[in-house]
């Protein structure tokens, strides 16, 4: 008898640890290898500033949300991770392995506090859930929330079920974590709170200790972030709705003896509705009030509970009574499993996203530090193209601005040319190109270019679409870029925030170059843009130089035949019906490249 | 809820450091005025370029000369004693001469707009000065000098050693909860 209960005891946990383990396989099967983007070099920049100089922010990333700022817990993972010798690589690893630990641990509380028959049906739906965004490969906050998150769920539900108030600890401990991985889990505040007030017979005690346990986690590694979400959320309509809140929960404390008589399975639903409807409510209030961009990632609070919700609905009709198949949501979750088991072991990996790779960005930013190139000369200066994705993986990999010797003025008519050349392709024989081995049998040239382009005298401007303001303009500069402590904003070093206009969409963003010609001499410019179909950047103005050909247009072939100074005007709608409102594309000058004679060089990207 | 945050930012500020003023990028747009007014001759007519390396805490700076030759300077934060400079400290170095530092240090003056010595780290969160004690602040400011230091100490980065002990922490915390759901049981 003891033996069968010892066996009943630690079968879900065996069954847990061979679920974690098929869903590992399956998501590093189907997610890419790590994907640059510039969210996650900022947090690679943030973290190399905690390591190597000893700089780690209780802050976050700014979220969509004006004013609302992520915490710190996912740049300690990041940190925890490169402290151990890892890298980006590493770091997918350790996230993809977290996911499958959630996976499991779903599996486990689900047996556990519901019932075995749900278990594998419900961790296959998270399993699902979580497979249809590949943001692990882009190591960005939301790719580390599922851990955190479904401890969170997983304490509600144990509490509310059974009272206990060590699982009302873990909540608040995990819910700390999860809210300062992604701002998005405090979603989960509200349903504690209705959690507590039905389940607890000392509601007031059980809160007191969960809120300074969640306030403790958030003070201990996010004090910034708290701080600036609170300044910005603190006003005197929060504080009336928190008033309403507080009437509302004493108005629900009636219903505490009634919840406290509902079977584990009642209680269950009820912790379920408690968990998803604040969520929604808020997600709602986002969309509609903030025009949102919402999208899947956001889900991540609660693909755990609504995984269950999920799993259950489907798996309940198969329970009434007298029916003969009550294990056929089981053993279609165990055949889901083998499947994606096989799957991982014999179809072919994910290929890798496109774009650049940290190690060839890291190994052309050292060849370019090695000829005086600092990342803050690369920015305004680099030709090539993607070169703005090779700008943002450089970012990386580039030191900290005090820690190259400048080699004098390079602004003087010299831009870095950076041609990614195949195997098959030869270099070209220019002088002083420095060739440097990439990946996949790939090389880099750079060569300095004798250019008419004056990056030092570049302006950005913004205009509104209808024309009822003028222009605003800056000068570009290349300096670093700055936490703005008393806004709590940063800009990391990939963004060049002279580049960050405001300007409400929709508008036209323009960028002057400064032309210095060589009298007699010609020149095609061409605007690289990999953005929207239908939506490029276009050359619209030529001033003291002549032009072949009409305008705008992507390329221009320009005569100079005197010295004097000109001008060339690149522009590109954002936020148009054509044109979507890309964040990134618009905080950077579009990539010209300038070329002597026709036609772009040979093998470039 | 206030008082926990003002209780827990007091005992984890404890140990917080002093920052020293630096060189940010900030003050790579007066180096560069430097640079332009050297290439239009205010250092004279024999000094044609300069190479300017901004460290942390010191500059270094090549005047290339017209002959091809180079001297070197370097640059750090003045002490309480009289400078050619208002906001640097110059030496001479590789062959550079007493003349140069007088007349480098006229062209930081006027290519220098404010002191380019920041007390904080690259992002400038901590530029808000050395951290005094509670008592002190209370004593100066009352209750808005307490609410103005804890909003610095808020704000202030952490070390990497705090950092590694908030890891560590948090991982026993996670790893503590997840054996709670793995092995407990209603």
């Amino acid at each position: 008898m003891k033996r069968a209960t010892r066996a009943s005891r630690y079968l879900p946990l065996v069954a847990a640890v061979a679920v974690a383990g098929i869903a590992y396989a399956w998501l590093d099967h189907i997610n890419p290898e790590f994907a640059v983007t510039d969210d996650a070099i900022r947090d690679q920049l943030l973290v190399r500033d905690c390591v190597e100089l000893g700089h780690c922010y209780f802050i976050g990333a700014p979220t969509s949300v004006p004013g609302v700022h992520q915490g710190a817990v996912w740049l300690d993972l990041l940190t925890a991770v490169r402290l151990a010798g890892g890298d980006p690589a590493t770091g997918r690893t350790v996230v993809l392995a977290l996911l499958a630990v959630a996976i499991g641990t779903q599996f486990v509380v689900v047996w556990r506090w519901i019932g075995s028959w749900l278990a594998l049906p419900a961790a296959f739906v998270l399993l699902a859930a979580a497979s249809l965004d590949t943001y692990p490969s882009q190591l960005i906050n939301p790719s580390g929330s599922a851990l955190p998150d479904v401890l969170s769920a997983a304490g509600l539900l144990a509490y509310g079920i059974s009272g206990a108030l060590g699982y009302l600890v873990a909540f608040a401990f995990a819910l700390g974590l999860a809210v300062n991985v992604h701002v998005g889990a405090v979603s989960l505040l509200p349903s504690a709170a209705v959690v507590v007030v039905l389940a607890s017979r000392r509601p007031l005690r059980d809160g007191l200790i969960a809120a300074a346990i969640f306030l403790g986690t958030c003070v201990l590694t996010s004090r910034t972030a708290l701080l600036a979400n609170v300044e910005t959320v603190g006003s005197a309509q929060s504080a009336a709705l928190l008033v309403g809140v507080t009437v509302s929960l004493l108005a629900l404390r009636r219903f505490s003896p009634w919840f406290l008589r509902c079977s584990r399975y009642g209680r269950a639903w009820i912790v379920a509705v408690a968990l998803l409807v604040p969520f929604a409510f808020g997600c709602a209030a986002l969309i509609v009030w903030k025009k949102h961009a919402f999208g899947l990632t956001y889900l991540h609070p609660v693909l755990a509970p609504a995984a269950a919700l999920v799993a259950a609905l489907v798996a309940l009709p198969f329970h009434v009574r007298g029916m003969p198949l009550r294990s056929v949501p089981s053993i279609a979750a165990a055949i889901g499993f083998a499947s994606l088991a096989v799957v991982s072991a014999r179809a072919p990996r994910a290929s890798p996203l496109t774009g650049w790779r940290l190690a060839d960005a890291a190994a052309i930013a050292r060849r370019g530090e090695e000829l005086g190139w600092r990342y803050e000369d690369l920015v305004l200066r680099l030709q090539g193209r993607g070169c703005r994705e090779l700008l943002v993986a450089m970012s990386a990999s580039a030191r900290a601005p005090w820690a190259i010797e400048r080699h004098g003025d390079r602004s003087v008519r010299t831009w870095l040319r950076v041609s990614a050349l195949d195997s098959g392709q030869a270099a070209p024989p220019t002088d002083g190109a420095q060739v440097v081995p990439l990946t996949s049998g790939r090389a880099a040239v750079l060569s300095e270019i004798d250019s008419w382009l004056q990056p030092g005298a570049l302006v950005a401007c913004r205009r509104a679409l209808d024309a009822s303001t003028g222009p605003t303009c800056v000068a570009a500069a290349t300096g670093g870029t700055l936490l703005d402590a008393e806004r709590f904003t940063f800009t990391s070093r990939s963004f060049p925030h002279v580049h960050d206009l405001d300007v409400p969409p929709p508008y036209v963003a323009s960028y002057e170059f400064a032309l210095a010609p060589s009298a007699g001499e010609s020149r095609d410019f061409e605007v690289v843009d990999d953005g929207a179909p239908g939506c490029p950047w276009r050359v619209t103005r030529v001033e003291g130089v002549d032009v072949d050909g009409a305008l705008p247009a992507p390329r221009v072939r320009l005569h100079a035949e005197r010295g004097a100074a000109g001008r060339l005007v690149v522009e590109k709608a954002f936020g148009a019906p054509a044109c979507p409102l890309d964040v990134v594309d618009r905080r950077y000058p579009p990539c010209l490249l300038e070329d002597a004679t026709t036609g772009p060089a040979a093998g470039e990207r | 809820m206030t008082r926990f945050a003002i209780l827990a930012s007091l005992l984890v500020a404890a140990h917080a450091r002093a920052q020293t003023p630096v060189l940010t990028p900030q003050s790579e747009a007066g180096f560069r005025r430097l640079i332009r007014l050297t290439e239009r001759g205010a250092l004279g007519a024999d000094v044609v370029d300069m190479n300017v390396g901004i460290e942390k805490e010191h500059v270094r700076i090549e005047l290339v000369m017209r002959d091809g030759g180079t001297r070197g300077l370097v640059l750090s934060r003045p002490s309480s004693s009289p400078s050619v400079s208002r906001y640097f400290h110059i030496e001479p170095d590789e062959g550079a001469t007493q003349d140069d530092v007088v007349r480098v240090g006229r062209a930081l003056d006027r290519a220098l707009q404010a002191d380019p010595y920041v007390a904080g780290d690259f992002f400038g969160v901590a530029s808000r000065g050395a951290e005094r004690p509670m008592v002190d602040e209370w004593r100066d400011g009352g209750w808005r000098g307490v609410r103005a230091a804890l909003r610095d100490r808020f704000m202030a980065p952490a070390s990497l050693a705090y950092t590694v002990a908030v890891i560590v922490a948090l991982a026993i915390g996670v790893a503590g909860s997840a054996l709670l759901f793995w092995l407990g049981a209603p």
